[in-house]
């Protein structure tokens, strides 16, 4: 199945992109409580670069590891200003947009890989897999 | 460098002296070149406002090169064309038209122009390749111009639309004396759970209720911020003296919820809005009864209002004298 690529710019851009990750998720055989994990990681992190960055896209690719096991990866990236304390960020409770605070930690929960990157320079990239 | 710049000037003023020396020449070849192309739809543009628009475009095309001279399209004095492209695309959005069609009704002119600049030029092909080269430079930026503020409006229209449904979606129901209920199906965005939590509480006060059931059956994905407007809509409901209910948390929303770690313990939850009405009904004093049984205590004679002129009430009547 193909990668699919996603803008993100305004907040009609997090609905499409959940809706296409659970599509997706339903297509390649996750359960249903799995395709609404993957939709809520889908949310909140979609969530972040549109509020944060302002501009950024969503990548989300079928992988297969060497068992046959199939996954789905999703890639957040952006440019805007990264995360200043990224070890506060990953905590729960700890926000700077006056959300719950559960969005970077809660998605990591919600996922079996969980990789973050962010400078000033670069942007914040998010790369999750969850497999099947 | 100043060498530079004047043979720029050169170059360009003949493109320039050609639009203004023959420019209804112009005009009206590449009024007649849209008329005769597949593309002209007379249902979406009269003819007189074509060449209006054409007319207008051609002028504010000629004066932005005089005043820039021989500039390229990202020059200040662009300015004005840029923003006479952007108006009419903007209406050629709202019209229906296709960004092709928006496109090329630009770049047509290139068809027009092209061979009278090659007449007027004579043998020097060095001059027609260079003005040839900035003008199709020129209308290919145009053309982008059109197509990329196209879209813009598309996208504008889209979300104006969407907004409108907004609107419409976030019903506010009286389902008995005292007892509201909010279904909320779909997207909950901030707009939105902005308009709902507003809606509830104007109802609230409206209609002197004390029990709101906020019904998530049709929410497929609920996620911090979601979770965070139903938190404060429930505190904001329990300030002006009601509370809150909530109904049809899904398994997989149930289970998510958990891991994402959101504590909704502080909310009354239940499994179906079923289940919630009738929690809401003890809440306001009244439970709901089989009629059996109210026709059996009738028959008794422990409730007031008694008439023994029913069947029912009568076969029941004989049951328990056994």
């Amino acid at each position: 199945m193909e990668s699919r690529s996603i803008a993100l710019e305004h907040e009609p851009d997090i609905v499409v992109a959940r809706n296409e990750v659970r599509r997706l998720a339903r297509a390649l055989g996750f359960s249903p409580t799995d395709q609404t994990r993957l939709a809520t990681v889908a949310s909140e992190l979609a969530r972040n670069v549109v509020k944060y960055a302002g501009h950024g896209r969503l990548i989300a690719q079928p992988i297969t590891d060497s068992d046959g096991r199939t996954g789905l990866r999703l890639i957040f990236e952006d440019t805007g200003p990264g995360i200043y304390d990224l070890a506060a960020a990953m905590r729960d409770g700890f926000s700077t947009g006056g959300g719950l605070g559960k969005g970077l930690p809660g998605s990591r929960r919600l996922v079996h890989e969980f990789q973050i990157e962010s400078s000033p320079e670069r942007g914040t990239r998010v790369s999750v897999v969850r497999w099947t | 460098m100043a060498n530079n710049s004047s043979a720029q000037t050169e170059q360009t003023r003949r493109v320039v002296d050609l639009l203004a020396a023959r420019r209804d020449e112009i005009l009206n070849l590449w009024i007649k070149e849209r008329l005769e192309s597949d593309e002209f739809r007379d249902e979406l543009i009269s003819k007189k406002e074509l060449r209006q628009q054409s007319q207008q475009l051609v002028d504010a095309l000629a004066r932005s090169i005089q005043a820039s001279n021989g500039a390229d399209f990202d020059d200040a004095e662009f300015n004005e064309l840029r923003a006479f492209l952007n108006q009419i695309s903007r209406q050629r959005a709202v019209k229906g038209y296709t960004p092709t069609e928006n496109a090329t009704y630009i770049l047509s002119l290139r068809n027009v122009v092209i061979p009278l600049l090659a007449e007027e030029l004579g043998g020097d092909t060095a001059a027609l390749v260079r003005e040839m080269d900035y003008f199709t430079r020129l209308l290919d930026k145009m053309g982008l111009v059109m197509v990329e503020n196209f879209i813009r409006s598309r996208e504008e229209i889209i979300r104006q639309q969407r907004a409108d449904m907004l609107e419409l979606s976030t019903p506010v129901i009286k389902v008995w004396d005292k007892i509201l209920t909010l279904p909320i199906i779909g997207t909950l965005d901030s707009r939105r759970a902005q308009l709902m939590m507003e809606a509830l509480l104007q109802r609230i006060v409206e209609s002197g209720s004390t029990v709101a059931i906020l019904d998530i059956t049709g929410v497929r994905t609920m996620d911090t911020l979601v979770a965070n407007h139903l938190l404060k809509t429930v505190t904001a409901a329990r300030l002006m003296g009601a509370r809150c209910i909530l109904t049809g948390v899904s398994p997989a929303i149930a289970q998510t919820m958990v891991q994402l770690g959101i504590d909704l313990s502080q909310i009354t939850t239940r499994a179906q809005m079923a289940d919630g009405i009738k929690l809401a009904l003890e809440l306001v004093g009244r439970t709901v009864v089989p009629a059996a049984l109210v026709a059996h205590l009738r028959a008794n004679g422990t409730a007031p209002g008694y008439k023994p002129h029913e069947q029912s009430a009568a076969t029941n009547n004989a049951d328990t004298k056994q």
